[in-house]
């Protein structure tokens, strides 16, 4: 949705943004306002006043969910590097276990190795959706 | 012998990469933590220096910012080792002047190449 954001701060603007709000003034669907403690939100262009919704805005608790919402993604990003570092031994090791192995041990280090590329592949997506 | 110093403080990655890199035929001296990287690289003079970032005493970042700031050590190219995959974190290793990054786990050949690279 095209929002036009008239009077609300930077960190409102990000929320919003994060919500794949596009705040932009050029032909908005939205305009939203803020006025005391709630986001008025009315349809651009419309004049009748069942367009408009007021939702409660508590500047305070949005800040609070902001930052759970950051300590959550730094969390996530600690939590991916842990498991990055023993990935890094097992295909290392398995590598180095191909260059010497014959017949069955062979397969099996390079099966070892591909499985360490599908977990670095899926480590990557949970990557990608959550941080 | 091109003679490199892996700093690097988990125990199996260190291990296996020292040997990977032994296998190729690399003089490989080893430091557990960025105050010993820069002892080692001020000693030694390493054609390469390959650093993990995250490391206890000193990290990555800042032991490389120093070997930067040191006029003995400044032109030895630093390789960043991150499992840091986040895009921000290369800006992050090429602002504190390593001259590459790669993360874990390590593409070998990638790897190789960019030892190459750097010290052309």
């Amino acid at each position: 949705m095209k929002v036009a954001a008239v009077g609300v701060s930077e960190t409102l603007r990000t929320t919003l943004a994060s919500w794949g709000w596009e705040i932009t003034e050029a032909s908005p669907d939205a305009v939203l306002t803020l006025s005391g403690q709630h986001l008025e939100i009315r349809v651009a262009k419309s004049l009748y006043p069942d367009d408009i919704m007021l939702l409660p805005i508590n500047e305070p608790e949005l800040n609070l969910r902001i930052e759970l919402a950051q300590a959550r993604r730094a969390r996530l990003a600690r939590r991916l590097h842990d498991l990055r570092s023993p990935l890094n031994a097992i295909q290392g090791y398995a590598e180095i276990l191909a260059e010497t192995a014959e017949g069955d041990a062979l397969r099996f280090a390079s099966n070892i190795r591909t499985a360490s590329e599908i977990l670095t592949t899926k480590l990557e997506s949970i990557r990608d959706e959550g941080v | 012998m091109t003679t490199l110093l892996l700093v690097e403080d988990n125990a199996m990655n260190l291990d296996m990469l020292s040997r990977r890199l032994q296998r190729k035929g690399f003089d490989v001296l080893t430091a557990l933590d960025g105050e010993q990287a820069i002892q080692m690289t001020q000693q030694h003079k390493p054609a390469v220096v390959l650093m993990d970032m995250s490391l206890p005493v000193l990290d990555g970042w800042e032991a490389t910012r120093r070997l930067k700031a040191d006029p003995a050590t400044r032109h030895i190219p630093v390789i960043a080792l991150t499992a840091h995959a986040l895009p921000a974190e290369r800006e992050r290793a090429l602002e504190a002047g390593c001259a590459a990054f790669e993360t874990k786990p390590i593409d070998f050949p990638k790897l190789l190449a960019a030892i190459e690279s750097v010290q052309r």
